[in-house]
């Protein structure tokens, strides 16, 4: 005669869970101590996960501000004969730029821009009194959006900003600040680049790369210390008819080579096989932040799944202890006509029991937790439902595992030697 | 050795036996020496029948009531339980046979201290897969029956030993099994107590359960009509009053 329906079942579900809650309350210490134990080890996977998880999300949102599919293509420069460049050029000529936009030619990019700079590293700007040393950049229309460029305040350039070579330029949230005197509005104000008056036009938004510029990716450039200018202008200043580099953007990231290959086979054409051009792109720093971030989380894992195991071999402990404390009663139970699987399914019982009770504490715990490193790093830490379920479930896994040694050693008992157990 | 014959004339003969061991044996590893706590033992129980077995310790009475009671196999022999035979079955149909044909009492009541009387008597009931109303309701009515329906809340550990076994007597009681085997009942109660539980073995007896008793008390035993004695692994006398 098993259970006739199925709210029989549930109506002994809730009593084995009852006096599993009876049998767990006789021993407070013990069970609170093992609750405890895998309260630690949850809350550990846990912490580490949604920091790894955070941690990526953070370096990768600075590496999206470089543009996760942008390339920059520019001219080889020989290390033996310095000269050479100044005296022939970027190798990427303001026609081999036509041709590259209307030829159609690479078909793994999605948009150009040209990139015009001058030989120094920095260029001084001067506002009224004030001066500093910015990185000014002659950029093409689509500059912005490869760059993944934001305008917070004011315009972009228009398309007649750069074919009339308009004297208006774009500034970072550095140079507002240092040149503005941080004026909150520097729309209209004018600047001057090598004794030529520019109007701002547009403020671009603040870029954070704390991170990147700790690793040194960004080799002490200032991203928000730009002036961007239209490069039809900045070739006229500086007298010449190329651009540095050529920047783009791919259809999708995983043409970056791809797309660095046929600019290169474009340009060497162009020029007969006469430069040399390299392509450079986020794609090693990225596989590199993969790879580091992997590692760590990896790693991380990997320890704070020890204490979950710690906290496994715990519930383990105690539910041997009890079983052996409770022959007796197993001997009883079996003697008024409870099967094997009765004795495996309340002790299994009972360690679901402490591990779902540790999962919820660990949860808890975890939170805590993470709030508080959240408030206390500036991190954007969040916690995401699926890395709880995921880990709540670990925990349920843990208990069962853990406890199915322990229930099977009471299940296999011989009745007779049970009862005569003191 | 002197075997008292079953009454053939009675009713008796008609009834089919209730339990039936044949050449039945039993024997314990201690270290490396066997110990023999049964050879070759054959006896036949009829329902409504009330035996106590009795002999010494290590006589084998026991060993007997394991085997009896489906908490032990035999090594040698055949037994059977209200037409079952108990040789080949597994163990889950070993737990239903002690679940539904056997009441046990012990010697030290064993009952679950961490549970209510109630609760400790519809323990074979949970286990049979009784519906809860149904289960508390028996229960009930047997707790009435040792008169202990006063203390259905009570934990073990707030009654005295007579109250006790009176409630492990209930729990023998509640799924009506075709036999109670009780395992020296009395063993751990003073003289009024041994009274009381005796008085209602018997009543129960007169009721038509089948009680086997296991005693080295000769006193309690005398509460029996058939008395069967053992010594060193062998039925020596089977007297019926």
């Amino acid at each position: 005669m098993i259970a006739h329906s199925f709210s029989d079942i549930r109506a002994y579900l809730r009593e084995s869970f009852a006096e599993s809650m009876l049998a767990l309350k006789e021993n407070r210490v013990r069970t609170l101590m093992s609750i405890i134990g895998v309260a630690v080890g949850i809350t550990a996977v846990m912490t580490v996960g949604i920091v790894s998880q955070g941690g990526r999300q953070y370096v990768f949102s600075e590496l999206e501000s470089f543009g996760l599919k942008t390339l920059w293509i520019y001219r080889e420069r020989d290390q033996k004969n310095p000269l050479d460049y100044a005296r022939e050029g970027s190798g990427i000529t303001n026609e081999d730029y036509e041709a590259i936009l209307s030829s159609g030619c690479c078909t793994a990019i999605k948009q150009f821009s040209a990139v015009v700079y001058s030989q120094d590293w920095q260029t001084t700007v001067k506002m009224g009194s004030l001066h500093a040393r910015v990185n000014v950049e002659g950029v093409d229309r689509n500059y912005l959006a490869i760059n993944n460029d934001q305008i917070s305040q004011g315009r972009a350039f228009s398309e007649e900003d750069i074919r009339r070579r308009q004297a208006v330029a774009l500034i970072g949230e550095s140079v507002r600040k240092t040149l503005f005197n941080n004026h909150p509005l520097p729309i209209g104000k004018t600047l001057r680049i090598d004794n030529m008056q520019f109007t701002v036009i547009g403020l671009l938004k603040e870029k954070k790369r704390d991170f990147l510029t700790s690793m040194g990716a960004t080799q002490g450039f200032d991203v928000n210390n730009r002036v961007l200018i239209p490069y039809t202008l900045y070739q006229q200043m500086l007298g010449i008819q190329d651009v540095q580099t050529l920047q783009a953007e791919v259809q999708d990231q995983t043409l970056i080579t791809e797309g660095i290959a046929q600019i290169q086979a474009f340009l060497s054409k162009q020029h007969r096989g006469r430069f040399k051009y390299r392509g450079d792109s986020m794609l090693e720093w990225t596989q590199l932040a993969n790879r580091i971030l992997y590692g760590i989380s990896f790693i991380g894992v990997l320890a704070a799944s020890v204490s979950l195991v710690v906290g496994g071999i715990g519930i383990m402990n105690i539910m041997t202890t009890a079983v052996v404390e409770r022959t007796r009663e197993i001997g009883i139970r079996m003697a008024i006509g409870a099967r094997r699987s009765n004795i495996l399914w309340q002790f299994l019982l009972e360690a679901a029991v402490i591990s779902v009770l540790g999962g919820v504490l660990g949860l808890i715990l975890g939170l805590i937790v993470l709030v508080a490193l959240a408030n206390w790093s500036g991190f954007p830490l969040r916690p995401d439902i699926e890395l709880i379920l995921v880990a709540f479930g670990v925990a349920v896994m843990v208990g069962l595992a853990s406890g199915f040694y322990p229930a099977r050693r009471a299940a296999k008992m011989k009745p007779v030697e049970a009862l005569r157990y003191d | 050795m002197t075997y008292a014959i079953p009454n053939l004339s009675g009713n008796q003969r008609t009834v089919r036996p209730v339990i039936q061991l044949e050449g039945v044996s039993k024997a314990y590893s201690v270290g490396d020496a066997s110990i023999v706590a049964l050879n070759n033992v054959s006896l036949t129980i009829y329902p409504g029948e009330f035996v106590a077995v009795t002999g010494a310790s290590g006589s084998g009475k026991s060993t007997l009531m394991s085997l009896i009671g489906c908490l032990d196999r035999p090594d040698q022999g055949n037994i059977s339980l209200a037409d079952e035979p108990l040789g080949l079955i597994n163990d889950n149909r070993v737990a239903a046979v002690r679940n539904r044909k056997i009441g046990f009492i012990f010697q030290s009541f064993n009952l679950i201290p961490r549970l209510t009387a109630l609760h400790n008597v519809e323990l074979p009931m949970i286990y049979a897969g009784i519906p809860p109303a149904q289960r508390l309701q028996r229960a009930k009515i047997a707790l009435q029956i040792v008169g202990m329906q006063d203390r259905a809340l009570h934990s073990p550990s707030q009654l005295s030993g007579g109250q006790q076994q009176r409630i492990a007597i209930a729990r023998a009681l509640v799924n009506n099994p075709d036999v109670i085997l009780a395992d020296e009942p009395t063993g751990s109660l003073d003289a009024a107590n041994v009274d009381e539980v005796m008085k209602l073995l018997v009543q129960l007896n007169k009721k038509g359960k089948t009680v086997v008793l296991v005693t080295h008390d000769m006193q309690v035993a005398n509460f029996a009509e058939r008395t069967i004695f053992m010594r060193d692994g062998n039925i020596v006398s089977d007297i019926r009053r």
